[in-house]
Formats: C-alpha cells, structure tokens, sequence
C-alpha cells in the first residue's frame, strides 16, 4: 500500500503531528464533558469510574481492590490520586499517554527512514482518542509497549527487560512479545545454543521489574492484589455478549457447568480452557518464530492482532494494543490500497453488525437474538479477523522475499 | 389466644354503623357499593406452641414473615398502611437474640430462613443478608397463600384454623411476627364486597370508620367495638402512627421503556411533596432480588440526586443470576426537593432457557423519615393499637408516600437457549480450529 499511497502522503513535521493531534484531542476532551453534563448517554467510559473509585478508596488509606471490579495494578489508582480533586484529571494523563505513544511512534518511523506522517493513523485516528478521552487507560499500556520497541531496536536490552516486566505488571497479555524480542537478540545464534548473554539480560530484568513492583503490591494488598489483578483472570466467567466468537459457547457452558460435547464431557475438557491452546500457540510460538526476524514492529503488530481475534474476550479498547504499532506496520506494508479498503470495509462492516445485534439485545432486549444475532455476527467478525491476518501473513511473506532478494543482491 | 378483627369502613358510615349487630352471630354488612377493609390480628404466647417449635422459636425471639400476593391496582386508603406498602413475595427478616457472636448469629439466620422455608415448602435457595442489625431473605416469587398459611398454622399451632378456605382464598397479605414470647398472625384483606359474620366467641371485633387522614397530633378515630356476647360499644382507635400516609401526594413506580438489559427504575411524584416536619428526610428503600444488579458505586455518582446511597447484603456485579442466590436491599436518601429520580438497574443474564424470561421486581417505598417529638412519641405509645412492632425504630416515625398502580414491576429479560448449546459450541470449535490451522500452515510457509 505505501507504494503508492506514500506519494500522496503529505510530509508533516513532528510539531504539526503533535499539535494538531493535542488540538484534536482537546476538542474531544470538552465534548467528552458537554455530553456527560447535558445528554442522557455518558460519554466518560464506566471503567474511569472504577479508576477512580479505586483511587478515591487509596486516598482514603484503603485497598484499591475495596471497590468492586477494580482488577488492575494498584499503580493505576496510585496515578490517578489526583482526580479525587479533579475528576478530568486521569483523561489528561491517558490523552498525555496518547500523545507520547504517538512520539514515541513517530521516531520509530524516522529511525525507519519512513514518511513520519503515517503516525497519523495513531495520532489523528478517532478511535484512539476517543478510547483516551473517555478515560480508559489502555495508553499508558501502549507508551510502554512503544518503549519496548525502543529500546529492542536501539539494542538497549535491559532496558527492554525493565519496561517489559512493568509491562506484563500492568496487564499479562504483552508476555506474547517476549519470545519475539528473544528471537531478535541475538538472531545468529544457532537454536541448540539458545543461552547468549544479551537474551540472559533481558530475560533478567524482564523478570525483575516484574518481581519487584509485583512482590511490592503484594507485601502492600496482599492475596486480594493477586486475586484480583492475576488469578481472576483465570477463573472469570465471561458470559456476557462480546466480540468474541467464543462469548455464546462459554454463556451456555457456564450454565450447564460443562461442555455440552460429549467428547469433551468424558474428559473433562472445558472450552474456556481449551482456548488458550490456539491463542497462545499463534501468538506466543509461531507467530513470533516466523516474522520477529523479518521485522518486530510488524511481529508485534501481528501477534497482537492474532491474541485479541482467538481471546475469549474481545472489547474495542482491546484493538488500541495493536493499532500503536499499525502506523509502522502500514508505512511496510505491500497490501495493494484496493484490498487494504475492501479489508477495512469488511471489518468495519462486520463489526457494526455486531454491535447493531448487541444494541438489539442491550437496550431494547430483543428476544431470541443470540444465537442467530450475536453469535453469528460474531463469527463473521472472527472470520474477517481470520482473513485479515491471512492478509497479514501474506504481506509478511512479501517482505521477506523483497529482504532476501536484497540480500542477494 | 387472642384474636382481634379490625373492620376499616370506607364509606356510607352510618348505615353500616346502624346494621351492625345480631343475636347469635355478629354481622357487619358490606356490598360493593359500600366495600370493607379487614385485618385479623391472633396472638399466641410461644408457649402454647408445638413443642418442637417452642425451643426454636424461643431462640430467636425476633422473627418477621411477609407473605404478599401480587396486586394490580392501588388499593384505597386505609390505616394499615403496612400491609397496603407491602411489595408482592415472601420476605424472611430475622434477629437471634439468644446468639453469642455474629457467626453464630449468621449461622442461626440462616437456619431460621431455611425453617420457614420449609414450613412453607418453598424448595428455593435464599442465602439471608444483613440488613440493619437483621438478616433478611426475600423470594420474588408470588407465594401460594393458601397452603403457606396452613402449612405455618398447622405445624406451629395446630387446631382449628381461623379462617375458611374462601376466607384465605381473597386475603392479598399474611404476616408472622415472633415477637419476645409472643407470636402473631396477621391477615389482610383490602376490599371485603359481602357482609361478614362472625360467631360471638372470644374475638374482639372493632368497626372503624375515618373520614379524613390522621395528622401528627389527630390520633383519634371513632368506632365501634364488640366482645363475646356483650353489644357494640363505642369506642375510640389511636393510629400506630410509627408508619402513616402521607396525604395529598402518590408516586408512580414504572419502568423506563425500553427496559433492555439496563432498567431504569422510575420514581414520579404528583402531589404536594413537603416535608412533614424540618428533621425529616426523603428515603427510597427498594428490596433488589437477585435477578437484578443495582450498582451502588453508579448511583454516587448522581450526587446531586442521591445524598446518601447504601446497599445491605452482597451484591456482586457481574455473575450471571444462576450464580448468585441472594439479593439485597438498596436505600438512598434523595435532596428533599427531588420530585422524579431513576434508579440504574441492569439485568443479570438469566438460566438460557430461551425466549424471554419476565423478572419481576417488587415497588420500592418511598417516605420521609421523620424525629417524633416527645409529645407524640408518648401518644403513640399510650395509644389503644399500639404494639411494640418490630422492625421500627421507636424514636422515628415514617410518612409513607403511597404508590400508584401495582407492587410490582416486570421486565422481560431476553436468554439464551441451552437446547442449541452443542450447535454453537461444535460450530464455534470448529471456526476455530479451521482457521487456527489454515493461519498456522500460513505462517508457517512464511
């Protein structure tokens, strides 16, 4: 796609990206608060509110975890002390994130030698500043994903360790990138001597920034903070309707108590369970195993894309994990432009189908929408996430050739 | 035993005051035109219980059971504004007195709620929460009157029942008060459309008749009142004014439509909505079954309309309704100006038993909570009806603002259907592994 599109991208400095970027999310910021002031629907998203309970329970000398539903690190309440004062607070800081992801992008793309301005599709993308202007703090996550990035490419491996250990402290799922940035140290190494002292050294500090602000929690909330910052997510039902085309499946098996296959029923195989096997196995093994070494960037982009399309769980906010890395990955891309719209279409097709069955369901309590509405709608959305990755897959593969044939030359 | 039956004349007073009487029965006429309000009050000292339940009862000392029918149009005033504000269902409240720690104070609810439970063969699970020094279970469901009346009279008291079966047949609520040694049973009947007889035995019967609503200082009604074989007699009956109605001002409970997964529980008030007395605050009590989410950290946020938001018993906030078995009971204190409020429910997802489920949700009590001043806390006390109720506080009096329309609301919540579960499942495992493989073979060849 940048083939041909990259000649009609305008060059915009990093000041222009940034300025217009903090302008545009200004604006969403102050309609944010109009609409939760004078309309009936709020806009400010119901986890700011568990943020912010949480962190007014901290101020209070309390636990975090005294609030219900709060299952994140006790380092977000801490953050976001402030808004016991000022309620807007937290947004500024996850719009401040934002911001910084998008810097952070930007001199990606120019350590790249790519044209800066596809950092507009991070910075100037809506969904993004809606998600941080609404107050969920998926970009504090992604400045430290982007860190990581950094830091791997800039061969600062302890640094990288360091902030993948915060990382995975934050939320698990970006222990899917430890295993690419391991292929990338190091990447001569022959596999039956897998031990060098670069891959030693993150690994390491990976497991020490890990080890210490998790054993810090812990000597501070005790089993509550693992409970419900770890192992609740282990254990957590989800029944209710969500992208995942997994959703129906665990909603009835959760009522029965067990799968309804017989197969599984003798051995006691439960589906939430089975799950993992090919979420972790694309995302974690041979996702990493294939492309880290063609371009990590575009790894990580693709192993997010993959973890999120087979998770047993899947909200919109989910997608922020890998759309920071969809600038880079684009400014790479070989998809034609023709195809990249029709993909786009689809899955933005798909995906308001969905939630058009989900809106059916949610607030006119349609009968008899879950199987044929819901759960089919979540099908295709799978599949067309499916599809995108086969696209993903074949874009990679182009690269390679085009790398190899390089190198030849 | 005594037993005491309280007529409450709606209109056409001297007519029925001039019919009352009979030799060897007592007659009270009643017609449509001119329709009674009728509850019958028996108590029984523990002692004169079954054995068996003697022990038991005694150990608890405090123990409340409301049984009430689902009712579809507002009932005209009366004084037993107790029963009028009662929502449909069942509703255990218990205090062990004799229990020596909290556990064992828990342990001894729970025994209780399962104990009535039974004796009123509900084969439900009712986990009892704490509710202000109480433990409270509630069950939604319409109980069968009837038979819980008689399973209750016959296991505890045994003998004759007091009533006939067409008796219980139209009484809309039932009530066990264990109170210290003593036991009572309430009846209630709202609209009683034929004349009644009554066998001139050891009930006192009184006939009352009110032509405009009890004030805070107006305690005194006239009336008629009749024992044995001896004639009616004029006579005079002090309101329990611990609870009255507020005259002049009624609220509408409805749902907001659509109800979705996300009913809004609306509360109107037409009226003049003042408050009785300056110490008095506006409180809206709703008893949430389990079935339903009410999230109190939601509610604070609308500080502006709830003062104060409390919530008694666990109210988890995200397991589907199989898995949870006990409600709770909300109370917010609204700003004395407020007039219309919502109150954000959401639904938990039901049994997928497909189509729809209607999950039903008793009225809630809208009233304001009022300091009695030592003048009329002692007129209530010294009054002719007044009864160390339990379950009130002695130093406060409630005015109760009336609700229109029915004790209960309905949504109809929308379920999944198990009968199609190997359908998806199969269908969902093989989407997966179909595309699970063709992506690894994908990536693989890269």
């Amino acid at each position: 796609m940048p083939l041909i599109v990259a000649n009609y991208l305008p060059r915009l400095s990093t000041a222009t990206l940034m300025a217009t970027s903090l302008a545009m999310r200004v604006g969403f910021l102050l309609y944010g608060i109009y609409q939760d002031k004078y309309m009936g629907l709020p806009y400010t998203d119901i986890d700011y509110f568990v943020f912010t309970d949480a962190a007014k329970f901290v101020f209070n000398g309390q636990s975090p975890y005294a609030r219900d539903t709060y299952r994140y690190t006790p380092l977000l309440a801490w953050l976001l002390l402030p808004t016991t004062y000022w309620f807007e607070y937290g947004k500024v800081v996850f719009v401040l994130c934002d911001l910084v992801t998008g810097y952070l992008i930007i001199k990606l793309l120019d350590k790249a030698k790519k044209n800066k301005s596809w950092s507009i599709l991070w910075l100037w993308n809506p969904m993004v500043a809606t998600i941080s202007t609404r107050g969920s703090s998926e970009s504090v996550l992604t400045i430290v994903v982007m860190l990581i990035t950094n830091f791997t490419l800039n061969n600062q491996y302890a640094l990288a360790g360091l902030f993948t250990g915060l990382a995975v402290h934050l939320k698990i799922y970006p222990l899917i990138y430890i295993p690419a940035i391991l292929l990338t140290i190091d990447n001569l190494q022959p596999w039956y001597q897998p031990v060098t002292r670069a891959r030693l050294v993150f690994v390491l500090t990976s497991a020490l920034g890990f080890g210490v602000l998790t054993a810090l929690m812990y000597h501070i909330y005790g089993d509550e903070f693992l409970q419900e910052a770890y192992l609740y997510h282990l254990s957590r039902l989800d029944h209710r309707h969500n992208f995942s085309v997994y959703n129906l499946t665990l909603y009835l098996s959760s009522y029965q108590g067990v799968s309804s296959l017989p197969l599984f029923q003798n051995y006691g195989i439960h589906v939430e369970k089975l799950a993992f096997v090919p979420q972790l196995g694309l995302s974690m093994v041979l996702i990493p195993l294939k492309l880290a070494n063609i371009d990590l960037v575009s790894c990580f982009f693709v192993q997010t894309f993959a973890f999120i399309t087979f998770n047993k769980v899947i909200t919109s906010q989910y997608f922020i994990w890998c759309l920071c890395f969809l600038p880079i990955y684009t400014a790479n891309s070989t998809i034609k432009p023709t195809k990249t719209v029709l993909l786009l279409a689809t899955w933005i097709v798909t995906q308001g189908l969905w939630l058009w069955n989900a809106y059916q369901l949610e607030f006119l309590g349609k009968a008899d929408i879950f199987t044929t509405g819901i759960w089919l709608s979540s099908c295709l959305f799978f599949v067309c996430n499916c599809v995108l990755l086969m696209a993903f897959a074949n874009d990679l593969s182009a690269q390679k050739r085009t790398q190899l044939h390089k190198k030849k030359r | 035993m005594n037993h005491r039956t309280t007529l409450f004349v709606y209109g056409n007073e001297k007519a029925v005051f001039d019919a009352l009487g009979g030799k060897d029965k007592i007659v009270v006429p009643a017609s449509k035109a001119s329709p009674l309000a009728r509850e019958d009050r028996i108590e029984i000292d523990v002692s004169m219980l079954k054995p068996e339940y003697r022990d038991i009862l005694g150990k608890l000392q405090l123990l409340n059971v409301q049984l009430g029918r689902k009712r579809n149009e507002k009932p005209q005033f009366t004084i037993f504004s107790d029963h009028e504000s009662q929502p449909a269902g069942v509703r255990i409240d218990v205090a062990p007195q004799t229990a020596r720690n909290m556990a064992q104070y828990e342990k001894m609810s729970q025994l209780a709620v399962e104990m009535v439970l039974q004796l009123i063969r509900v084969d439900q699970n009712a986990t009892p929460y704490f509710f202000e020094e109480w433990y409270r279970a509630y069950l939604f469901e319409e109980p069968d009157l009837e038979v819980s009346a008689l399973r209750i009279w016959n296991t505890l008291v045994g003998g004759a029942f007091p009533f006939t079966s067409a008796e219980l047949q139209q009484a809309t609520s039932v009530e066990l008060i264990l109170d210290g040694d003593k036991l009572r049973f309430l009846f209630y009947w709202p609209l009683v459309d034929h004349r009644l007889e009554f066998a001139r035995d050891k009930r006192e019967i009184g006939v009352f008749y009110l032509d405009s609503l009890p004030g805070d200082y107006d305690l005194s009604i006239s009336g008629a009142r009749v024992r044995g074989n001896s004639k009616f007699v004029p006579t005079s009956l002090y309101v329990n004014s611990f609870h009255t109605q507020l005259p002049g001002v009624s609220a509408e409970h409805t749902f907001v439509e659509p109800t979705g997964l996300h009913p809004k529980y609306k509360v109107s008030v037409s009226g003049k909505n003042e408050a009785p007395k300056s110490t008095c605050r506006l409180i809206f009590d709703l008893d949430i079954p389990s079935t339903y989410i009410v999230d109190r950290y939601q509610l604070a946020w609308f500080d502006d309309i709830f003062r104060n938001v409390s919530v008694f018993g666990r109210s988890d906030l995200e397991l589907p309704s199989y898995k949870v078995s006990e409600g709770c009971s909300l109370r917010v204190e609204l700003g004395p100006d407020v007039r219309e409020f919502e109150i954000p429910l959401h639904l938990r997802y039901g049994e997928p038993l497909r189509g729809v489920k209607p999950t039903g949700l008793g009225t809630g009590d809208l009233y304001w909570d009022c300091e009695t001043d030592p003048e009329t806390d002692s007129l209530i006390r010294g009054s002719f009806m007044h009864e160390n109720r339990i379950l009130e506080r002695t130093h406060w009096q409630m005015f109760h603002i009336g609700s229109q329309g029915p004790n209960y609301l309905e949504a109809l919540l929308p379920v999944g259907d198990v009968r199609e579960s190997r359908i998806v499942e199969t269908g969902t495992l093989a989407l997966v592994s179909v595309f699970a493989v063709w992506l690894a073979k994908l990536f693989w060849q890269i």
